[in-house]
């Protein structure tokens, strides 16, 4: 089966959307989601915990409630949602093959956006030592199952990550009456925020131990215990520092990974840095018509930005779809120097007011943001933790120099 | 209260051996049981090999030269020995078995390269064999630079030569012919157990008495098939001579998003101490075989260590430079055994003081000899005593497993229009369906691992954190048991022990 | 330790008084602390089980803080109970959580 559709979203979570209704606000007629679960919202269903719209609404809601009033929105807007579907395919020329209990169907779309989240990095990935038992989850799929499905993973956690989700799940585990043994970190640093660390481990005597890895997992057929040792400067572990704790359940926090399996499909090539595929200001990819916006291009730490991404990816789609065209002749390419782990976008037309997404990386105190010649900024404090979002405007990006290719953005320490 | 089972030959242990012989006896009117210890057929060794069925070409050199220590004058295995006659027959055997039981496979071509002057030395005895074999193997080649790069554009540009064989094994996915033997033995009257651990064997008068885990099963003949346990199994049934001892290698599965590093399988002539052999699965993930030969501690020890699966990198790298650890999916070790009486055989025997009970201990390589080991157990139990007599209704066909994401999207549309669970993705990275996994369940699949050995479903670069939780519920609607009580792998391993506010009834208000 | 990381030390005396504040960078961190220690308090979030819904579970949070002392008394009380749709967000579910002056509200819907 065929159909026509002017924009095309793949995936119903905020950034997803977000980008219908600013398609839909902008004049594309045929909008529609496709989106993997029965519901729509993504992960922000099994988010429960609030944090959630501190900067967009200027409330601070939970994960659901902050899906809830994009989707009725989107609801108003009449967006179809399809449901219970997969995206089997995606082509440069902008066919999707979608299956569902109804079949398979082929949308011809004049824009798609991609906005397919993340997935977890797993066990094998951070080459854990140990077996295979039952019992070890990353992170999010133990948080599926908590908050969603209704099962508890374990009664004896180790939680290895002080990420926000790691430590989020440390406080629900112990809520829900497991016993966190440990959350082990390989930093000398919590990775998510301070908040986080007081109200999910401080509040409850969780011990937590900074500068330690897992180097060995126990158990044949479930999780007996874990053993932890300290770590040197290279992230080693120093023999002699080892000890082991008992536990039936490991989670896994170790970072998330742009789900570009699709974007691939379609020959997108992926920026290795930021594990998405490269965009411009308006979130287009390489490939013109497909705009991408949210985890999909890089991890975000605030669902308020992924909503701002998807909703420019979204406006730049209807865009396309109503053939808009926006001639973007010039492109600069946002260079990364120094501490600046990316920037996304990673090329703007310098013509028109432009956030950027930056990213450091490592932790430092008194530095200058320094963006080409056109702006400088002093932090206080920068983390890698905590993306920085800022703007140019129109007149600054006009202070740029004729011919100029490159934009260097660092981050050094003030001198 | 466990019922009493009767049959007339218990089969224990689920792995290549133990399906093989359940397969063959199941041609004749012989009451078959077969007992596995896990959830899951082909949960040992079996499925953990590189899935080659291969004879004297390359790899079975190879394995030679391996276990030689790199010496240059080693002698291709006596082909007069009972193992090398089984590996031959059953060779030879596969591509029709293959063929009746719809099993995927495709013709492997080897190419052994050297990228030192060590390396160089030992390509010599890999270039006759060829000629001494002949045969399918007949064409074996030399291959100089320009030539590897043309088979093999992304390799070292160290290598300086090489031995190429373009017909060298059949590449399969071992867990899948552990399946359809099994299947196909239960199509034909045989009936299998899983998660029934044998704990002791008694004779008594006129039968065995055999306990499991699952209640005991009276049976007149048995047939030890149990794999690394295969001596304790034999200690239960009578005496021994023998024992098992295990090496130990350490395998990597790339993300497949790589797959195309190589495009058939890729080797040096090393030693123990330091081979790699790089092959592309049937599903496109690249399967890393690279270390050193060690010993295993103990018969569990297949999890893996962080320096070995650097050490497995580094020796891939150097004939593929792409290679790098953050592809890696998956990692795990093979524990292959052997016996201490005579390592470079099989065990295939009655014990010495239970004639009605047949040991098979086999080593590597283990896929090959299955089909002409299983005639030689059924012959050596109708020396025992086991009245043999054909079926004239024996079925040797088994249907294709469908698979979804290999039809065209007109079989596709028209499959989901049957049936719409075919419509529902479960497992993203692999496409598996609601309806393939159903099916898996009906096949016997009982835990996660059983579904995802029969339909790839959580084998893919997320390792099942999207799809876990719904197979899980999947399981738990078609066995009609609750969540809490699905396992990973069987016996002791559930996946989601408790439900929701289940740890806080435990806790009083203060 | 305050929201922006600063370990902030409070000395009080035997009547509960605060003597003294020292390792706070800003007025907010004196604010906070003082906060801290008189009425520790945190705003819960969890789910409620339900009855007659395809969806297992309601999420749900208290609409005002409450102290932290309370939070696992809490979760105990909520675990026996049960729900039914339809519901909508904001719902009150429970009214006087635990006489807390603080109610238990829906985040999300459980539709019939």
């Amino acid at each position: 089966m065929e159909s026509q559709v002017d924009v095309a979203v793949i995936g119903a979570g905020p950034a997803g959307v977000a980008a219908a209704i600013k398609a839909k606000e902008g004049g594309a007629e045929n909008v529609t989601i496709i989106e993997r679960d029965t519901q729509p919202g993504g992960l922000l269903h099994q988010c429960i915990h609030d944090g959630f719209g501190l900067t967009y609404f200027k409330e601070n809601m939970t994960g659901p409630e902050y899906a809830r009033r994009f989707i009725e929105k989107a609801m108003d807007l009449k967006i179809n949602f399809q449901l219970g579907t997969m995206v089997l395919d995606l082509t440069a020329g902008l066919n999707v093959t979608i299956s569902n209990k109804f079949g398979i169907q082929t949308l011809h779309a004049r824009a798609v956006v991609l906005a397919m989240g993340c997935r977890e990095r797993t066990r094998h990935q951070i080459m854990l030592s140990g077996t295979r038992p039952a019992g070890i989850f990353t992170a999010g799929t133990a948080q599926r199952y908590v908050n969603v499905e209704g099962y508890i993973p374990g009664k004896r956690i180790v939680i290895l990550g002080s990420g926000d989700v790691g430590m989020i799940m440390a406080r629900r585990l112990t809520l829900e009456g497991a016993k966190v043994e440990a959350v082990v970190e390989i930093l000398p640093y919590i990775g998510g925020l301070i908040r986080n660390g007081v109200q999910c481990i401080h509040d409850f005597n969780i011990p937590i131990f900074l500068g330690h890895t897992i180097t060995e997992i126990w158990g044949l057929k479930r999780v007996q215990g874990v053993t932890i040792a300290k770590v040197d400067s290279d992230g080693k572990p120093v023999l002699g520092t080892e000890k082991t704790i008992e536990c039936d359940t490991l989670l896994i926090s170790a970072g998330l990974i742009p789900e570009n399996e699709l974007s691939l499909k379609a020959g997108i090539e992926i920026n290795p840095i930021t594990g998405g595929p490269s965009v411009n200001e308006m979130m287009e990819t390489a490939i013109p018509g497909i705009f991408a916006g949210g985890n999909v291009v890089h991890v975000n730490d605030l669902v308020d930005n992924v909503t701002l991404e998807g909703e420019i990816a979204g406006a730049s789609a209807a865009n396309a779809a109503l053939a808009n065209v926006i001639s973007a002749n010039r492109k600069i390419n946002l260079k990364a120097g120094k501490n600046i782990r990316y920037v996304v976008p990673q090329t703007i037309s310098a013509q028109k007011e432009t956030t950027l997404s930056i990213r450091v990386g490592e932790p430092a105190e008194k530095v200058m943001l320094r963006i080409g010649g056109i702006l400088s900024k002093p932090l206080r404090v920068v983390k890698p933790s905590e993306m920085l979002r800022i703007k140019l405007s129109l007149d600054q990006l006009q202070g740029l120099q004729e011919g100029i290719k490159d934009l260097e953005v660092s981050c050094a320490k003030r001198s | 209260m466990k019922k009493q089972l009767e049959t007339e030959v218990l089969i224990i242990g689920g792995g290549i051996t133990g399906t093989g012989i359940a397969r063959e006896l199941s041609k004749y009117k012989v009451e078959t049981i077969l007992v596995e210890k896990d959830g899951h057929i082909g949960s040992g060794q079996s499925k953990a090999s590189q899935g080659m069925i291969y004879g004297e070409g390359l790899l079975g050199l190879f394995g030679l030269i391996a276990e030689s220590m790199g010496d240059p004058n080693i002698q291709s295995d006596n082909p007069e020995s009972t193992r090398m006659k089984l590996r031959k027959e059953g060779v030879a055997k596969w591509p029709q078995l293959l063929d009746d039981l719809n099993i995927e496979y495709e013709d492997e071509s080897v190419l052994v390269v050297a990228t030192n002057k060590n390396e160089y030395a030992n390509l010599a005895p890999f270039l006759t064999v060829g000629n001494r074999v002949g045969g399918k193997y007949a064409n074996v080649r030399w291959v100089d630079k320009e030539a590897v790069f043309a088979l093999q554009p992304y390799i070292t540009k160290d290598v300086i030569a090489g031995v190429y064989s373009e017909w060298d094994a059949i590449k399969t996915h071992p867990w899948d012919l552990t399946i359809a033997l099994m299947e196909n033995a239960q199509q034909n009257g045989a009936r299998i157990i899983l998660d029934a651990e044998v704990t002791g064997v008694t004779q008594k008068n006129g039968y065995q008495l055999v306990e499991t885990k699952q209640g005991p099963v009276k049976t007149k003949f048995v047939v030890n098939a149990a794999g690394l346990f295969a001596d304790v199994v034999a200690d239960m049934g009578g005496d021994r001579d023998w024992g098992l001892q295990h090496a130990r290698n350490t395998l990597v599965i790339l993300d497949r998003r790589v797959s195309h590093y190589v495009n058939c399988t890729v080797m040096t002539p090393a030693g123990l101490q330091e081979f790699a052999v790089i092959t592309r699965y049937l599903g496109g993930n690249i399967l890393i075989n690279a270390g050193h030969m060690t010993e295993a501690h103990g018969k569990f020890d297949t999890g893996s260590r962080r320096d070995e699966l650097l050490e497995n990198i580094q020796l891939a790298k150097r004939l593929i430079p792409s290679i790098s650890e953050k592809d890696i999916i998956r990692a795990y070790s093979a524990i292959p055994a052997s016996n201490t009486r005579n390592p470079g055989e099989h065990v295939i025997e009655p014990s010495s003081t239970n004639p009605k009970f047949i040991n098979v201990a086999i080593r590597l390589p283990g896929l090959a000899p299955s089909p002409a080991i299983a005639e030689y157990v059924v012959k050596q139990l109708g020396d025992a005593g086991l009245e043999l007599t054909t079926k004239s209704d024996f079925n040797p066909y088994r249907k294709a497993i469908l698979r979804f994401r290999d039809l065209s999207d007109d079989a596709k549309a028209k499959l989901i229009s049957q049936d719409p669970r075919y419509g529902n993705v479960i497992c993203r990275c692999e496409t598996v369906t609601e309806g393939e996994i159903v099916r898996a369940i009906e096949r016997g699949a009982r835990t996660v691992a059983g579904v995802k050995y029969m339909t790839r479903a959580g084998m893919g670069r997320c390792q099942s954190g999207f799809c876990g939780p719904r197979i899980v519920n999947i399981i738990a609607r078609e066995l009609n048991i609750p969540v809490t009580k699905v396992t990973e792998l069987g016996t002791d391993s559930t996946v989601v022990p408790y439900k929701s506010k289940g740890l806080l009834e435990r806790k009083a208000v203060r | 330790m305050c929201p922006m990381g600063c370990l902030i030390t409070v000395t009080i005396d035997d009547n509960g008084d605060i003597l003294r504040f020292s390792g706070n960078l800003c007025k907010e961190g004196e604010k906070y602390a003082k906060a801290e220690c008189t009425f520790a308090g945190r705003v819960l979030t969890t789910t409620i089980l339900t009855q007659n819904s395809l969806r297992k579970l309601l999420p749900v949070k208290t609409n005002q803080p409450i102290p932290k002392e309370q939070l696992m008394d809490a979760m105990v009380f909520i675990s026996k109970l049960k729900v039914k749709p339809p519901v909508k967000v904001g719902q009150i579910i429970v009214k006087n959580l635990m006489d807390m002056q603080v109610d238990l509200v829906a985040t999300d819907e459980l539709p019939m």
